[in-house]
């Protein structure tokens, strides 16, 4: 059974249509990339698969639970699908450890001792075992990302979700975050990335998927789609972004 | 200027509000709960008299003992009715509020007898005859008298007969002060040309601290002092006057008049050699205790309740954040000492429960704090990134947890210097609650200078009481800020 099934997805703000019928399967230990031209509606999907938008027609299910307006079931769904923002969103009173634990001990109700040992786990994960009680503020951009897929790694979630993981870096603390979401990927996660570093898209990712104007335009192999593409519009704006 | 006046912001709707209610309150049927007796039989029971004794020989206080002409005679009364006497000292403001409100049963405070005090309040047979007269400084001698006030500035204590005297002149302007000791002083520094006030009430304090100043001029009333009392004590009064006038055939009366205006009082009195430091610092720091205790009460207090209205505004169900808005939009758009008043006077009567003075003043400074914390703590929710709810929502938090555990954290950093701030504004402002006779730092201060005669020794060392009250609460405060600052 697919992990993710989205069919004839619609997202309106107010008058403006965000995602025109949007269709998208996801399996399970797949990883998808999103690329497309800036607004045109890439964070909104993701926030669509993880309950952070709702759906203004269509229907999106995760594991075979349908998204809606209900507050039990969207707690329910935060705790399968983990997110991981272009801008972190560290919590900046929290040390590293903290950041991680506090999902695990506040909503799972696991107790303090088992959630440290689970946080150390999950820091180590992203190789930053040494870094445990270091608060954001002390921390690089790079390993401020590391700290927040840990963070929500430490849910166990069955999903997750990137989106533009490495725009808000210096070029050169983006390795470090990509070679951590590599290593996921190999684990067998499943995940859906909003990423422009074409690199990572070639190697890591099963399917990428172009968006423009709130439609899935080109989809295919990483080879088809960024190699060759057929569409005028993917081929335009892969041009504009190599000649970045 | 008060502070909490200047950041008084008119809201119809408040004010509407307040009116509304004061309006039941005041309305016809809605009056007092204790029957007065009707037999007339006063053995065993309390009377309860009202004064503010800010006004030398009729009413001070000295060494913390009410003392005066008006004290020692109602002490007379309530030996002859056989009752018992307690004694409330407040402001003068406060006074006819709290006998109708049945706070007091009598009010000694060197009332004149007026025909419109009469129209809301019965008086006893005159027990003494005073008149207002002209104070001017001894080098001036243009001032004669009343009529040479004429295009000068006079000054009078608020509320008082003065304004009757006045008013028939009105070409000459009228500053009111709080307390007459004020007005002399600034004859003093020759920003007024006179004082218009009792005559020995002015006697005394030209005697006591004033040797710059003279009376001039005639008596320019004849008024009489009455005991007050609420018009439905009709046994109350009988039994006042019956008191009064058993007092005169014994010569008691006599002998009291003889000790405070005989001419032996005059020359036995000596002026004050100087300010008695000592007891004047321990009633300022008991004042200033009182003043840090309610303030501190009602932040404690004002605190919680005001983080619940900041939450309660943002709560889903539209009534409770419509009832959150509009307790912030009515607390902040009324003023403090109009709030005190209506907690104290009128909440008994809507709700039949009687508040201590002491209770009054914490619960309406909570109240008034709180609506000013919930702005505070809103603003500070407000001010925190809201990516930081989404990533808490996005880990599978409720509202509540986000609230609790990420956001609300936050914003304790944010909100802790206007925290501070509204801190020191209600030390302050807590002054107002000298309405309601609470003797805290302000009134202490104004009670000495008058007893003592003495604005200008006292006020400056009320200035110092009030600053060290609000260094621990900076310090405090700024302590806080460190540590909060060291855990990033
Ligand atoms: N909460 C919102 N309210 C109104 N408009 C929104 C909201 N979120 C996104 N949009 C609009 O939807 C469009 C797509 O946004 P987004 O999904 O962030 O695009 P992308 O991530 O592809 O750059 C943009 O025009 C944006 O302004
Ligand atoms: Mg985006």
């Amino acid at each position: 059974m697919a992990l993710v099934e989205v069919r004839n997805l619609h997202k309106r703000f107010g008058a403006v249509d965000v995602l025109r019928g949007v269709d998208l399967t996801v399996q399970p230990g797949e990883v998808v990339v999103f690329v497309g031209p800036s607004g045109c509606g890439k964070s909104t999907l993701l926030r669509c698969l993880c309950g952070l938008e709702l759906p203004s027609e269509g229907e999106v299910m995760v594991g075979g639970v349908p998204v809606r307006d209900d507050a039990v079931a969207l707690q329910a769904l935060h705790r399968r699908v983990g997110m991981v923002f272009q801008r972190f969103h560290l919590f900046p009173h929290l040390s590293a450890l903290q950041n991680v634990t506090l999902a695990p001990r506040k909503v799972l109700g696991m107790p303090d001792a088992e959630a440290e040992a689970l946080g150390r786990r999950m820091l180590s994960m992203v190789h930053l075992g040494d870094r445990a009680d270091a608060f954001p503020a002390q921390l690089s951009g790079g390993q401020q990302q590391r700290v927040a897929i840990a963070r929500a790694l430490a849910m166990k979630p069955e999903l997750m979700l990137f989106d533009e993981p490495t725009s808000a870096l210096d070029p050169e603390l983006v390795g470090e975050v990509l070679e951590v979401m590599r290593e996921l990927a190999r684990e067998g996660m499943t995940m859906c990335v909003v990423t422009h570093e074409m690199g990572f898209a070639a190697d890591v990712a099963h399917r990428v998927l172009f968006l423009d104007g709130g439609r899935v335009v080109e989809e295919g192999t990483p080879q088809q789609v960024l190699r060759e593409p057929k569409q005028p519009r993917t081929r335009e704006f892969l041009s504009r972004l190599l000649q970045r | 200027m008060h502070p909490r006046f200047l950041r008084f912001r008119p809201s119809v709707a408040g004010l509407a509000f307040l009116g509304l209610l004061w309006g039941l309150v005041l309305a016809p049927g809605c009056g007092r709960k204790e029957a007065p007796s009707a037999t007339g039989d006063f053995r065993g029971r309390t009377l309860r008299i009202g004064t503010d004794a800010t006004y030398p020989p009729f009413e001070s206080v000295h060494d913390g003992e009410l003392v005066g002409f008006d004290v020692e005679l109602g002490n007379l009364v309530g030996e002859e009715l056989g009752a018992r006497v307690e004694w409330t000292n407040t402001s003068f403001d406060g006074v006819f509020p709290a006998l109708l409100a049945g706070k007091f049963d009598l009010v000694m405070s060197a009332v004149t007898i007026t025909p419109e005090r009469q129209e809301r309040l019965a008086f006893s047979d005159p027990y003494y005859t005073a008149g207002q007269r002209v104070a001017a400084r001894q080098d001036d001698l243009s001032i004669t008298g009343i009529e040479s006030l004429r295009g000068k500035v006079a000054g009078i204590q608020i509320n008082t007969t003065a304004a009757l005297v006045l008013q028939k002149l009105p070409d000459v302007q009228v500053r009111q002060y709080p307390s007459i000791d004020l007005a002399l002083q600034d004859l003093l520094n020759g920003n007024l040309a006179g004082v218009v006030g009792d005559s020995p009430t002015l006697r005394y304090f030209i005697h006591h601290g004033f040797q710059g100043l003279r009376t001039t001029g005639d008596l320019l009333t004849e008024e009489h002092y009455g005991i007050v009392m609420r018009p439905d004590d009709v046994a109350l009064r009988t039994a006042v006057n019956g008191a009064l006038k058993r007092l005169r055939d014994s010569g008691r009366f006599a002998a009291l008049e003889e000790k405070y205006f005989g001419a032996a009082a005059q020359q036995a009195r000596p002026a004050l050699s100087g300010v008695p430091w000592g007891s004047v610092a321990r009633r300022l720091l008991r004042g200033m205790a009182l003043t840090l205790g309610l303030t501190v009460l009602a932040l404690l207090a004002g605190l919680p309740l005001g983080l619940g209205v900041a939450l309660g505004r943002r709560a889903k169900p539209k009534v409770v954040s419509w009832l959150c808005g509009a307790y912030v939009e009515v607390l902040r758009g009324t003023p403090l000492l109009v709030q005190i008043i209506f907690i104290y006077y009128a909440l008994p009567q809507l709700l039949g429960v009687d508040l201590a003075p002491f209770l009054a003043a914490v619960l309406a400074l909570t109240l008034n704090s709180a609506a000013y914390v919930a702005e505070i703590f809103r603003a500070g929710i407000a001010s925190v990134d809201p990516g930081q709810a989404e990533a808490a929502r996005a880990l599978g938090m409720s509202s509540a947890q986000a609230m609790r555990f990420v956001i609300l954290p936050q914003a304790v950093r944010n909100v802790l210097p206007p925290l501070t701030n509204e801190g020191i504004a209600l030390l302050k402002d807590s002054s107002l609650v000298s309405i309601i006779g609470m003797a805290e730092l302000t009134r202490s201060g104004q009670e000495l200078a008058s007893q003592l005669a003495a604005p200008l020794a006292i006020w400056p060392l009320v200035a110092v009481f009030y600053l060290l009250a609000t260094l621990p609460l900076t310090r405090l405060a700024a302590a806080l800020e460190r540590r909060l600052q060291n855990q990033r």
